[in-house]
């Protein structure tokens, strides 16, 4: 008899177990080798705004810009702002990728970086303006304004879909390199990266 | 009796009184219906388990996810939009993976255990709200970067809910017409036009009929703001009232067989019957919505002391009735599916018992801890307003007093117009 209602016993037993959990506990990343390896979410992490970035320069590294400022003898150059156009609240890890991006570009000795950190009226207006369509002739005027000879700037889109058990994101990061001067546009190149969560 | 038979009927006592997530919340309620919001947010870092609203538990799991939904709503009336933000995003991933996480056997535990077995499923509307409660929050900001995020994370959830569910309720008026006027304040007018038209589909309002109309070319606005980079725009956003929340019932077997009756197998059904006429079992339990709190009225607003309609954008309440209403047949099905399996479970511990008073104490004893154990589920968003107001107004420059009232609580708030500028000002009365 215990044999033919075995089976629900073990069932809900089972079931109760279901309920237990491990507690939390907070790590280095040295004691925890690998811990930068999962994808937590479908926002972009440091690895993945890494990935995007090595990848726009590898471009940019190769492309004719370079020997256009290596005749110019190190002109000046800003990082205007890249754009969060995606469904992901990014905007401090983008902070941090236009540092990552100025770091870069002073260590390659190739520009004389001018940061905008220095002048927070000016980031606070293009931060407030360049929220509609890409404007190169607005840019370019913010580039005078801050006496560079050169801006980049960007934009990243997400293409973003659910379905029942998963949701898939999608990311381009395009960057620019305009002329002041001109409103030229002298670089672009766009990086692609996949974050989803998947059952 | 066996070990194991006895050990299982302690661990089943050990579950037994088990409050409901509504209960949890009592004392929130009661702090926001005294219109005592500070209170209110002490209520749920109690509940949440942290010192202050400044901490929030990671990751955020079980009802953790819905703590921090009250949470994010009670901030957002205090005024607190960026701490409500953080609650409200965390929250909004929270019952993204709570969906995905459901499964098969989280399915048969409801059916077989209890109600509120397994991860919280939000209904549409409130997944819908999430967004449109933080589009507030960064508008009142300035923030447009933000509350675009939160638009296309609103439009990703609508386009899910219509592919997924009916397309009735993928509609939300309140938070197209907020997503409309991020992306037009942005200057991106062909987005802008989409959300005001969605939210017409809702329901058409004369300030979402003007948008529709100067957008598309169709009409050229009058008077003194009719440029608009001479004036400001000034949207008020007013959230009143909460949607009733669930609460735990027993109703007898009978009448539940009467309710449940269409959404019963004829098999489920002749045992419940047998069950009920034996006299067995003689309550059901299960979670019922509550009453609605009150009628609504729109709330009283002044400009400068000067009185200032303002337009139903949403009935989140009504909202609630009908994403319940679609669902209160099954849930009282599976309470009678899970009484009958009592009545087995109690049968099958008397049988391993070996019969005797031993085996009736112990059938009576694992019966009365699973009727114990099954809490109905009465999880569910309870401190999300129950309307939402918008009034829109463009204004010549400069400083103005805004007032508003609405079921007994008042506002002021003061704000700064510029040319070409705008400025969202949003009130709660959460009781």
């Amino acid at each position: 008899m215990m044999g033919r209602y075995g089976n629900w016993i073990g069932l809900f037993v089972g079931l109760v177990a279901l309920s237990a959990c491990a507690k939390p506990r907070a790590v280095r990343g040295a004691e925890e080798p690998g811990i930068d390896n999962p994808a937590f979410g479908t926002s972009l992490d440091r690895r993945d705004l890494q990935k995007m970035l090595n990848e726009n320069l590898s471009v940019l590294w190769r492309s004719p810009v370079i020997q256009r400022w290596q005749a110019e003898n190190r002109p000046t150059l800003s990082i205007l702002a890249i754009r969060n156009e995606t469904s992901e609240h990014i905007d401090s890890a983008l902070q941090s990728l236009i540092s990552d991006f100025e770091t870069q570009l002073i260590n390659s000795g190739h520009v004389r970086v001018i940061s905008l950190e220095n002048q927070p009226r000016l980031m606070e207006e293009i931060r407030k303006q360049h929220a509609g369509g890409f404007d190169p002739a607005q840019v370019a005027r913010w580039g005078r304004q801050l006496g560079v000879r050169y801006v980049i700037t960007g934009k990243v889109f997400g293409i973003d879909e659910r379905a029942a058990n998963a949701r898939r994101v999608q990311y381009a990061l395009f960057m620019q390199i305009l002329d002041v001067e001109t409103s030229e546009v002298l670089f672009q190149n766009k990086a692609i990266e996949t974050k989803a969560i998947v059952r | 009796m066996k070990p194991a038979t006895l050990a299982f009927s302690l661990l089943l006592l050990g579950l037994a009184g088990c409050g409901g997530y509504s209960a949890r919340l009592t004392r929130t309620r009661t702090a926001l219906d005294a219109g005592a919001p500070r209170q209110a947010l002490r209520e749920l870092n109690r509940e949440l388990k942290v010192k202050r609203a400044e901490d929030l538990p990671a990751p955020l799991k079980g009802e953790g996810v819905l703590l921090a939904l009250e949470r994010g709503t009670v901030l957002q009336q205090l005024g607190r939009y960026p701490l409500s933000s953080r609650d409200l995003e965390a929250a909004d991933k929270g019952i993204e993976m709570l969906d995905f996480s459901r499964s098969g056997i989280h399915e048969v535990g409801r059916y077989l255990f209890s109600d509120d077995v397994g991860p919280y499923r939000a209904p549409a509307y409130e997944k819908l709200m999430i967004n449109t409660l933080n589009m507030v929050n960064y508008l009142a900001r300035g923030d447009l970067s933000g509350a675009r995020v939160e638009a296309r994370r609103f439009a990703v959830m609508q386009r899910f809910l219509r592919d997924h569910e009916e397309q009735g309720v993928a509609l939300s008026g309140a938070g197209s017409h907020l997503a409309g006027f991020a992306f037009e304040r942005s200057g991106q007018n062909d987005e802008a036009l989409r959300f005001y038209r969605e939210a017409a589909q809702y329901r058409e309002t004369p300030s979402l009929r003007d948008a529709i109309e100067r957008l598309s070319g169709k009409k050229q606005a009058q008077g003194p703001c009719a440029q608009t980079e001479n004036c400001g725009e000034l949207l008020v956003v007013f959230s009143l009232g909460r949607v009733p929340p669930k609460r735990a019932r027993r109703m007898p077997i009978g009448l539940a067989l009467t309710y449940a009756s269409p959404f019963l197998s004829p098999y489920d059904y002749r045992r419940a019957n047998r069950i009920a006429a034996q006299g067995l079992v003689t309550w059901v339990n299960f979670p019922e919505l509550g009453m609605p709190r009150g009628s609504y009225e729109s709330p009283w607003l002044a400009l400068n002391g000067q009185a200032l309609a303002s337009e139903e954008a949403l009935q989140v309440d009504v909202e609630a009735r009908r994403a319940w209403e679609r669902i209160r047949g099954p849930v009282i099905a599976s309470a009678l599916v899970r009484t009958i399996s009592r009545a087995l479970i109690g049968e099958a511990s008397r049988q391993a018992a070996g019969g005797g008073w031993a085996g009736l104490l112990l059938s009576l004893g694992s019966q009365a801890a699973l009727t114990a154990r099954d809490t109905p589920d009465t999880r569910s968003w309870s401190t999300l307003p129950a309307r939402i107001y918008l009034s829109r107004l463009r204004l010549p420059p400069g400083d103005y007093v805004l007032e508003g009232a609405a079921r007994g609580l008042r506002g002021r708030r003061r704000v700064h117009l510029e040319a070409g500028g705008w400025a969202l000002v949003s009130f709660s009365a959460l009781r």
